[in-house]
């Protein structure tokens, strides 16, 4: 017997244990034979299942169930195929309409809000101060005016005594 | 040792209820019919134990998904189920390009001697039967060849006991079962059992 053989254990469980096949192809080898197996595997089998059918125990029963469990159990919305696909272009989208609404209430330049409050400011501060500047503006050119008079009228009375300009004063 | 399979009380209430996603519902039926699934369509139609507790889940993973629209048939959801398998065992055949004749299948061999079982209960019926069939075969047999069948395949003996029963060494016991399991398949023929060769993709 050799070492391969004596590994194999002597009672096969049922009908899929693959230890048959193993014995029949020593058979067939043992006469000289070569090939398949598989008409004697079919028969083999056959007979062990009439005997005793494939064990197929708690512990697996369980253990296969976990994983039909897993397979079967409620998957969360944000793990779902249409959550993953539409969220991101829902979110796409509505940042999109934030941003129009936005730009739709934001001040136009010049107009109103923040650009308009600075002319405000500006008009305010020259109508603060325009009354006094055109009182110095007055001041100034009725006092130029008065300076100009005077020296014409000088003048006037200077050459006024040769000749005259027209009658002009 | 084989179970003889229970029926499930209240069926139609589980399965109405499991077809609504209630799971406790669904364990409760795949623990009544997985094994007989298992043991009497899966292993047969595959000869691999790994295939068959595949298919086995993907079975249960489709019924799950089909159930809310099953029509409830008396007197059980059982056979609905089988045909699921079957579908599920074809399925992976063809998928893997393999030839079921070649994997040590038998349940065509089981078909042709007893017929196809509807309900678990006659499944082991069935079974049963299958066993008496056998025996008729074994009985027109050689004797050396029926004895070596009955001692190593159908009761189980270890080689070594085998062996000595026939008082033979080992290397001849193998030789005395290769033999004797073709003797079988010419002795089925002989008695008018169609053993089918087609093979099924």
């Amino acid at each position: 017997m050799s070492g391969h053989e004596r590994e194999r254990p002597t009672t096969p469980s049922g009908p899929a244990d693959p230890a048959w096949e193993a014995e029949l192809r020593a058979g067939l080898e043992a006469e000289g034979g070569e090939g398949s197996v598989e008409p004697e595997l079919e028969i083999a089998r056959l007979l062990v299942h009439a005997a005793r059918v494939e064990t197929f125990d708690d512990a697996a029963a369980a253990k296969l169930w976990t994983d039909i469990e897993r397979g079967i159990a409620p998957v969360p919305f944000w793990r779902r195929r249409w959550f993953t696909v539409s969220a991101p272009a829902a979110l796409a989208a509505a940042a999109a309409v934030i941003l129009v609404l936005a730009i739709g209430k934001s001040p136009k330049p010049g107009a109103e809000g923040g650009v308009a409050s600075s002319a405000d400011l500006l008009e305010q501060q020259f109508e603060l101060l325009a009354p006094a500047a055109r009182s110095e503006v007055t001041r100034t050119v009725e006092a130029e005016r008065a300076e100009l008079r005077g020296d014409l009228v000088a003048l006037a009375i200077t050459q006024g005594t040769s000749r005259t300009h027209g009658g002009a004063p | 040792m084989t179970r003889r399979p229970e029926p499930l009380h209240g069926e139609r209430d589980l399965v109405e209820q499991a077809a609504r996603g209630d799971r406790r519902a669904f364990e409760a039926i795949y623990r009544t019919y997985a094994r007989t699934i298992f043991a009497y369509v899966l292993v047969p139609m595959l000869g691999d134990r790994d295939d068959a507790e595949d298919c086995l889940r993907d079975t249960f993973l489709a019924a799950f998904g089909a159930l809310p629209s099953y029509q409830w048939k008396e007197p059980s959801i059982y056979p609905w189920l089988k045909v699921l398998a079957k579908n599920k065992a074809r399925d992976l055949l063809r998928a893997s390009g393999r030839r079921q004749r070649l994997r040590g299948a038998f349940q065509e061999h089981v078909e042709a001697i007893v017929g196809e079982a509807q309900t678990p209960s006659d499944e082991e019926i069935q079974r049963e039967h299958l066993r008496a069939q056998i025996e008729g075969v074994l009985a027109t047999m050689n004797p050396r060849y029926a004895a070596v069948l009955r001692l190593r395949l159908l009761e189980g003996k270890s080689r070594e006991v085998c062996a000595e029963v026939m008082d033979v060494k080992i290397g001849t016991l193998d030789v005395l079962l290769f033999r004797a399991c073709r003797a079988f398949r010419q002795a089925c023929d002989k008695q008018g059992i169609a053993l089918q060769r087609e093979l099924v993709r």
